[in-house]
This record gives C-alpha cells, sequence and structure tokens, in this order.
C-alpha cells in the first residue's frame, strides 16, 4: 500500500486507507477450479500405459535422460518398440484434430537409442527378496516380467531353447525394422541388472515342468505362438513350400534360405509381409496372395505401403486350390473369392466363385498364422479359443503359474506383449506376498478403465507433480486449441524403395535431435499443468498464485468468485470447475 | 517448469501485482483483468484519474480500495480536463516522472467526456487516456451508448428495437486530433496489451488507448467466456488490434492467422441473439469494410 497509505492533509476528499483484501469475494462462488492431472488419449491407448505427455515434455526440453528414465517405468525396450511398435497412441493423439498426430512413435525412438547410446542403465538398487521365479521364454513377455521381478529383488531364471533371447523380436522381425545390434543393446541392459539366463533350455525337454513347479516359488510362461498351420491342398508335400517363421528364422540367423525366383506368399497379416519384403531382397518376385481386400489385412498398413513400394506385388480375394508342378513347386492354380457380408466392422466370409486361374511361382511361403503349441505346455493349463485361459494379471488358475504375451488372449504384438509381462510381474510380486488378486488390486495403476496399467503416470511425480489423478481422459474438446498454432508433423526419413530393397539395414533413418525436440514440442502436453501461466495471467481476481511447493499454480479459495475464465483458458485441459456448497 | 509448445509465452510478463484481490467487480469482469494487465505495463509511479463508470465502484467502498496506486475520482464528462490539471500540478511540484492515466468507460468517452477528451488531445497533454470499452452504460443498467454496436440489445434498446446505428469510430475521432500515439488492446492478448502500456509511457503527449473489455452481464453471455469472446472479437476484425503513431504510422500488431465469421463472435452472446442470419451476414459486410480501409494503411506502412 505504499502509494496510498501517506497520511495526505486534506479535507477536500475523502482519502481510501484499507486494502479491499478484507472483503473475502470467495463467499460469491457457486462452483469452483480445481487442478486436476487428467489422462492423455495416447496414454490410455498404449499397451505400456507410457506418459507420453510427460516423456514429450522433458524431450521438448532437452532432458533426454530423464524422458528415458520416465519410459522405461513402463517399457523396458523404448528402442525397440520406438521401430516396431504399431503405434496406436499416434491414431487418437489429440493433436490429430488439431492438424497432424505428434510422430510419438520416433520420439519414442530417439529417446531409445539415446539410453543406449549413452549406456544408461536402470538403477537396481531395490532390496534383495529371497523368492525364486521361473521366466520360460525369453521373448518380450518374458523379458519384461524379468525386468520387473528383478527390479523388485527377486532372483530370476530364464529359460529359452533358442541360443540367444528376444523371442520373434529376433527370430521373427527382420533386421532392416529392428537391428540386431538396437535389440542386443536392450537386452543387455537386462543382462546387467542380474537375471540368471538359462538358453537352449527347453522346458517340457531338457527340464521338465514339474522341476520347473518345485524348484521356483512362481513361474511366468510366455513361450509364444510358434505352431505352424498348415493349408490342405492338393501338392502341399511338394518341395519349395516353406513356412513362414522357419523361414524368418533362417534369415534372422544369417543363413541363406532355399529360395527361388518367383515366390508366392500365402497370408494377409505382419509375417507375410515380412516374408515378402526379406524375399525381395533376394531378388525374388513376390507376390503375396490374401484371400480378402487389402482394407481387411491384418498387417500394418505401413508395412504394406513399404513392401509395395518395395515391389511386392498383392493378389486379393484369391485362395490357392493346388500346388502345380511334379516334385518341386511349379505354380498355384487359385479361385477367385467372393466376400459375404463385408462392412466396415466385418471382415466378410470369403465364398468360392467358381472361378480359377493360374499363376506362375517356384517358392511358396505359407503365412496363415500361428497357434499355441499345447503339447509344449505344462498339463495343467486350460485354454479358451486356443488361447491359454488366465485370470486377472496371468495367472493360472490358482496355480504358481502365470502366463503372457502370445500364448494368452491378447493382441500379438510387442506392446501388447510387454504389457502381459509387466501385468503378470506386479501379479507375482502381489502372489509371492500373499496379496490378493483381484479385480481391483491393480486399480492404483490402471489408467481409468483400461486394462493397460501405468507406474509413469500413476506413480511418478516428474516431470508433472500430478497431485490430482483423475480417471478422465481427455478428449480435443477439453483443450483450448487456439493456444496452439499449427505446426506440420516431422517427417519420418525412409530410405528410398530400391536401395531398401537390395540390404538388411534399417529402412528409417533415425531423426536428429533437433528435429526432435521440435516434434516434442508439438505435444499438447494434454491432461496435466505445465506451468504456462495462463491460469495466473487471465484471473480477474488476482486470485491464481504460485503454488508455494513449487507445484505449479494454487487458487487462493478466499476470494476465487468461480468464473471459470482459468478453466477455459487453460490450453491443456488441467483444471476444472467444480460445483460445491461450500 | 514451463511449457515452450503454446502460442504465447508468458514468462516476459512483469510478475509485480498493484491491485489486491477483493474488488468488487463481477465474476469474470474484462474490466478488472484489462486494469489488472495495463497496470503490469504501466508500472510505476503511476496515478490514475477514473470518471463514472463500473471502475468508479470496482476498486470498493471508502474506506477501502484494491489499488496500489493513487486513484483520483472525478466526474463523468470531466477526465480530459482532470488528468491535464493532475499532470500540471505533479509538473510544478517536481514529480514529472508520474505518469498520469486517465481510465473511463465507454460512455465516459464516446459520449458524456468527449469534450474534456477533445480538448485535452487539442492541447496535446502529456497524460494516457484509456477507454476501457463494455459497450453500454453497464454500471447504471446497460443503456446504450456511443460505443453500442449495431443491432446489440441494451436496456433502451430492446430486441424488439435493437440499436439502429453502428458504434462511433472513436480512433478516426482521435487520430483527427493528431495525436502521438494511438492503440487498441485486449486482455485476450495480455503480451499485445502490456507492451502498448509499456510503449506509451515511453511517448510524450496525448497517448489514447482503445480496450475492448468484455461485460459478462451486459453481454448477456457466460462468465468463463470473457477471454474467448474478446479474443474472438480479435480474430474476427471486429477489434483489430494495432498502434498508430502520430496518426500517420499504422501498424497491425496482431495478425490472425485464420479470420473467423463475426457469426461465431455474435452468437456467443445473449445480446445479438435476436440478429437473423441476415443481420449477421450485414454486419459482417460492415466490419469487412471497416478492416478494408484499416489494412490499406496497415499495408501503406508496411509498403513505405
Ligand atoms: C514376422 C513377424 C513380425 C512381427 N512384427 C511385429 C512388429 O512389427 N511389431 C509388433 O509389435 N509385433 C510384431 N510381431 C509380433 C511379436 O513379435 C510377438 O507378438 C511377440 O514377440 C510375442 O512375444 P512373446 O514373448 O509372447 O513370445 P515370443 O517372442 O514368441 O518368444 C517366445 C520365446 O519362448 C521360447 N520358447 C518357446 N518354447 C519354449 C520352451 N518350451 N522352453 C523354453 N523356451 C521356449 C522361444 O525360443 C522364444 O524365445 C511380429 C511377429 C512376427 C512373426
Ligand atoms: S498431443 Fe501429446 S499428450 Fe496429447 S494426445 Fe497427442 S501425444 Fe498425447
Ligand atoms: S479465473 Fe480466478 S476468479 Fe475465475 S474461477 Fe479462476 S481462480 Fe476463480
Ligand atoms: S493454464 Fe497453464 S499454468 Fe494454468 S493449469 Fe493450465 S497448464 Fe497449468
Amino acid at each position: 500500500m505504499k502509494h496510498i497509505d501517506q497520511k495526505v492533509p486534506t479535507t477536500l476528499c475523502a482519502i481510501s486507507t484499507t486494502s479491499s483484501a478484507v472483503n473475502k469475494t470467495g463467499s460469491w462462488r457457486f462452483s469452483r477450479p480445481v487442478f486436476i492431472d487428467s489422462i492423455p488419449p495416447c496414454s490410455y491407448e498404449c499397451p505400456a500405459g507410457e506418459d507420453v505427455a510427460g516423456f514429450m515434455y522433458l524431450a521438448a526440453n532437452g532432458r533426454f535422460e530423464e524422458a528415458w528414465r520416465l519410459i522405461i517405468k513402463d517399457n523396458p525396450f523404448p528402442a525397440i518398440t520406438g521401430r516396431v511398435c504399431f503405434h496406436g497412441c499416434e491414431a487418437k493423439c489429440n493433436r490429430a484434430e488439431h492438424d497432424e498426430a505428434v510422430s510419438i512413435n520416433s520420439v519414442e525412438r530417439y529417446i531409445g537409442d539415446y539410453g543406449l547410446n549413452h549406456g544408461l542403465t536402470v538403477n537396481n538398487n531395490s532390496a534383495k527378496r529371497g523368492e525364486k521365479v521361473a521366466i520360460v521364454g525369453a521373448g518380450p513377455a518374458g523379458l519384461t516380467a524379468s525386468y520387473y521381478l528383478r527390479l523388485w529383488g527377486y532372483h530370476v531364471t530364464i529359460f529359452d531353447s533358442s541360443a540367444l533371447p528376444g523371442g520373434l523380436m529376433r527370430y521373427g522381425i527382420p533386421s532392416y525394422r529392428l537391428p540386431k545390434e538396437i535389440l542386443d543393446g536392450e537386452i543387455s541392459r537386462l543382462r546387467q541388472m542380474g537375471l540368471n539366463f538359462k538358453m537352449g533350455t527347453t522346458v517340457g525337454k531338457d527340464i521338465s515342468w514339474n522341476k520347473i513347479d518345485r524348484q521356483f516359488d512362481a513361474v511366468f510362461v510366455a513361450i509364444g505362438a510358434h505352431r505352424e498351420a498348415t493349408l490342405k491342398v492338393k501338392g502341399i508335400e511338394k518341395k519349395g513350400i516353406l513356412n513362414a517363421l522357419r523361414f524368418l528364422r533362417e534369415v534372422n540367423l544369417g543363413r541363406q534360405p532355399v529360395l527361388g525366383k518367383r515366390v508366392a506368399v500365402i497370408g494377409g497379416g505382419n509375417s507375410a509381409i515380412d516374408c515378402a519384403r526379406v524375399s525381395r531382397r533376394f531378388d525374388a518376385n513376390v507376390t503375396i496372395i490374401y484371400r480378402r481386400r487389402e482394407a481387411k489385412m491384418p498387417a500394418n498398413a505401413e508395412e504394406i505401403k513399404m513392401a509395395r513400394e518395395e515391389g511386392v506385388q498383392f493378389l486379393f480375394q484369391a485362395v490357392p486350390l493346388e500346388v502345380c508342378g511334379n516334385e518341386t513347386v511349379a505354380g498355384l492354380r487359385l479361385q477367385k473369392v467372393a466376400l459375404k457380408n463385408a462392412n466396415s466392422s466385418d471382415r466378410g466370409q470369403p465364398v468360392p466363385t467358381g472361378e480359377t486361374f493360374y499363376i506362375d511361382c517356384d517358392t511358396l511361403i505359407l503365412a496363415i498364422g500361428e497357434d499355441v503349441n499345447k503339447e509344449d505346455l505344462p498339463r495343467h493349463i486350460t485354454y479358451k479359443r486356443n488361447r491359454v485361459e488366465t485370470g486377472h494379471m496371468g495367472r493360472i488358475g490358482d496355480s504358481k503359474f502365470f502366463a503372457g504375451g502370445d500364448i494368452i488372449d491378447t493382441p500379438r504384438t510387442v506392446t501388447h506383449a510387454i504389457a502381459s509381462g509387466k501385468r503378470g510381474a506386479v501379479g507375482i510380486d502381489r502372489f509371492l506376498a500373499g496379496l490378493p488378486l483381484g479385480k481391483s488390486s491393480l486399480d492404483p495403476y490402471r489408467l481409468g478403465d483400461s486394462e493397460n496399467i501405468s507406474f509413469s503416470l500413476t506413480t511418478s511425480t516428474v516431470p508433472f507433480p500430478k497431485r490430482n489423478r483423475t480417471r478422465e481422459v481427455v478428449n480435443y474438446s477439453n483443450l483450448n486449441p487456439f493456444y496452439f498454432d499449427r505446426r506440420p508433423r516431422m517427417k519420418t526419413g525412409i530410405i528410398p524403395a530400391e536401395e531398401r530393397a537390395r540390404s538388411f539395414q534399417d529402412v528409417v533413418i533415425s531423426p536428429i535431435e533437433e528435429e526432435v525436440t521440435t516434434e516434442a514440442r508439438r505435444c499438447f502436453n494434454c491432461g496435466s499443468c505445465t506451468g504456462c501461466g495462463n491460469c495466473y495471467l487471465f484471473c480477474p481476481d488476482l486470485c491464481v498464485k504460485n503454488d508455494p511447493d513449487g507445484n505449479g499454480y494454487t487458487v487462493d479459495m478466499d476470494y476465487c468468485k468461480g468464473c471459470g475464465i482459468c478453466v477455459q483458458e487453460c490450453p491443456r485441459g488441467a483444471i476444472k470447475m467444480e460445483f460445491v456448497r461450500e | 517448469m514451463y511449457s515452450l509448445n503454446q502460442r504465447f509465452d508468458n514468462r516476459d510478463i512483469p510478475e509485480e501485482e498493484y491491485m489486491t484481490p477483493g474488488h468488487v467487480a463481477c465474476a469474470g469482469c474484462g474490466a478488472a483483468l484489462s486494469m489488472r494487465l495495463a497496470l503490469k505495463g504501466l508500472g510505476m509511479p503511476t496515478a490514475l484519474v477514473i470518471p463514472a463508470s463500473c471502475w468508479t465502484v470496482i476498486p470498493g467502498l471508502w474506506p477501502m480500495t484494491s489499488m496500489k496506486v493513487p486513484l483520483f475520482h472525478t466526474a463523468f464528462e470531466a477526465t480530459g480536463a482532470t488528468i491535464s490539471g493532475l499532470k500540471a500540478a505533479y509538473r510544478k511540484r517536481g514529480m514529472d516522472n508520474i505518469c498520469v492515466v486517465g481510465w473511463a468507460g465507454d460512455g465516459g468517452t464516446f459520449d458524456i467526456g468527449i469534450q474534456a477528451l477533445s480538448a485535452a488531445a487539442e492541447r496535446n497533454e502529456d497524460v494516457i487516456y484509456v477507454c476501457y470499452d463494455n459497450e453500454a452504460y453497464m454500471n447504471t443498467g446497460i443503456q446504450r451508448s456511443g460505443g453500442t454496436p449495431i443491432g446489440a440489445w441494451t436496456s433502451t434498446t430492446p430486441a424488439k428495437n435493437p440499436k439502429a446505428v453502428p458504434k462511433k469510430d472513436i480512433e478516426e475521432i482521435m487520430l483527427a486530433h493528431r495525436i502521438p500515439y494511438l492503440a487498441t488492446a485486449t486482455a485476450a492478448y495480455p503480451g499485445d496489451l502490456i507492451a502498448k502500456f509499456k510503449k506509451a509511457r515511453t511517448i510524450k503527449g496525448m497517448r489514447f488507448i482503445h480496450l475492448l473489455s468484455a461485460c459478462p452481464a451486459g453481454w448477456k453471455m457466460p462468465e468463463n467466456l470473457s477471454v474467448e469472446v474478446m479474443r474472438l472479437a480479435v480474430l474476427s476484425n471486429i477489434f483489430p488490434l494495432y498502434e498508430v503513431e502520430n496518426s500517420e504510422i499504422y501498424r497491425q500488431t496482431i495478425i490472425p492467422e485464420e479470420i473467423v465469421p463475426v457469426e461465431r463472435y455474435v452468437r456467443l452472446q445473449g445480446r445479438f441473439r435476436h440478429l437473423s442470419d441476415h443481420d449477421i451476414a450485414r454486419y459482417q459486410e460492415m466490419i469487412d469494410q471497416r478492416f478494408e480501409r484499416l489494412k490499406e494503411r496497415f499495408d501503406k506502412t508496411a509498403n513505405a
């Protein structure tokens, strides 16, 4: 009050002497603003539940190590998922309604590579626990479960029949999408955590399930789905017919496959696309034969596009009738099919039209899906639609066995395998602690009504303090889009198709730091306060103040009149009005 | 913690506050917010003169005040004269560094105070005159003023018979006085508003700043939309943000990336509820024509 409290001797006019601060205008209010932390749709959609808004914020500020540490709370393999994840997060990104979705996957890739290039390791300082856990299968599900259980101090032994860990990430996905050095780098970080790998050991053959049962306090089973389906058509026993997984495994082991000049691949999934793209790299003419339409292919659309650019041809709505040739494959006789009941939600039932035709080929690759090999699994396991039946958190019945990855009922992707590994680890941890494993046990880690769990969004206070978490997902209408100008999405550098088709090098060019920080700045950081100051600046009643604890802002309820301008002007939906009777 | 990915970088906004909470402006008042931001731009030492208006009431009943700067209440028609006199008195006492600011509503500027304002401008007094324009006599019960836009409902221009003539072009009136500085501003663009007050303080002579200032009660709209509606006035070219130096050099300080139709502004406010689509189309034409004239001058300066 230094400008008005002077005692000016005057009889001519009345002079105010008191601050209006004595007038508590908060009593006018019908509703009040509360700061909230809601769930961004990207995180809600991410099977691993990563705090995308958080790592984008850190990356935008060049704080890559912190970004990496935030991601690995939920996903031990950011450099892998940054390459092969099908990024459903981007499909739900609020920015897509503004201009174009944030390139979440590319930023994740950069952060993952940053961790590898800087030799970042996991702080593994949890108290050691006495219990021993066996992990059967070193694919993404098994590795993730072992990562968490080790982090929490358990003795973890991993059994895998292959020579090297990684599962289909090593023996399925070709190196032009996931270079082996990236995979090795990510896995060696787990080795450093003190995991005990027993490679070349097939459980059920080299060591019995009973023995595992006896020697360990809990078991996580994630042996993947590797049983090859086969076709019932005339001539299927001929030479020159390959199975997709076996073919890819050979190539991934660095061996030269026996491949003709004209390859036909049957199937519409990612395996089919990869088989075709690999065959192109061995200079073959390749045609993919799929019984439905292109739009209905289960394979990822970006992969289909890349395959086509690399010269792979497609034949839709056709099924094989007969493999021609004497002893070896020499052409295929096919039948055209029509699709019954095909619409936007139904893929449609292929029905034969009777019209047949012939194509020339000397190699046939069957990529028609894989099943769970029940003979490889313990006998007490039950199945539902050919998948291992599990309860909450992957527990099998009420046994000490838990399951995850491709053998259970979950979409068959690396990221879903990671999610199931994490869920299983939480389950095993609770099981060993004698805690209940009910439906609600995971609630503290779940994002709203999603099945996915997130440690970063539910337990981390970096970078956003998350003082008041809600179970609501923020959508575009909760944001104030005015505060975000329009900026184009970063362009991912792709090696030209002709060059790609000649090599097994990574087909995507790694982004540089500047591209990544620029892209990370496109993120709205939906749902959490970034301290932008709008609410403070626009309050007509001077009641939004710096939080004394340094957590952004607070509202002085003594004076807030409840106008709601702060809520309206918050760019990212981090405040809401609450009607209260006070 | 700070976000870099936003249109406004609020870090440059001065932190000092020259008002206290507890003032009695309505919830969501644009005029209270305008004052708060204007003082951030003006800084100290500053003295205010306020005629009859909402702002007579806002600081609170005597002996209370929400102001940390001296404020002198004057008669409705007298702002131009009072600021001239106050400045002269300060000068005489060797306190020429004090920035004297008149702060009047649209009624006190467009209508009742225009004589004193015009005279002060004619004499090129060394003062800042601010008109916070909420487009009617809000404090006395929403009567129409010279600042009320065409088509608007007020208590004296009911919906059956809304205001028939357009708003006075106060900028043109002031520029005819050849004053050194004129600017338009609104609290929806705080950085722009603050920069203009900062700049005005450094200039000598008569400075006029016209603030569009939303009034939820008088404009018949939800309180939380005050800033939004002021922003839409800018984005639709109803209230373009610009400044004019020496009545000659025109500069548009905020150039919207996309012009929004006036309809979006109009349809947010109950005072325009009775307007037909045809009326709004007419209004759009008027706004376009007015902006075209201004644009020619912006372009002339830009190309000079
Ligand atoms: C060609 C191809 C491309 C793909 N591309 C992608 C992609 O781009 N993105 C994506 O997200 N997903 C992709 N997938 C799917 C993804 O790879 C799988 O969903 C994922 O690897 C499943 O993980 P998992 O841990 O359940 O099993 P797996 O990765 O299959 O690992 C199982 C492991 O168990 C071991 N094992 C099996 N039986 C035993 C036993 N009895 N004892 C001990 N060890 C055993 C195996 O050796 C193997 O290492 C692709 C799959 C294929 C086939
Ligand atoms: S803008 Fe950022 S936080 Fe929002 S949905 Fe997209 S990636 Fe997630
Ligand atoms: S802007 Fe200020 S007065 Fe209005 S609701 Fe928010 S804190 Fe309360
Ligand atoms: S307006 Fe800015 S500072 Fe306020 S809550 Fe929203 S993000 Fe945080």
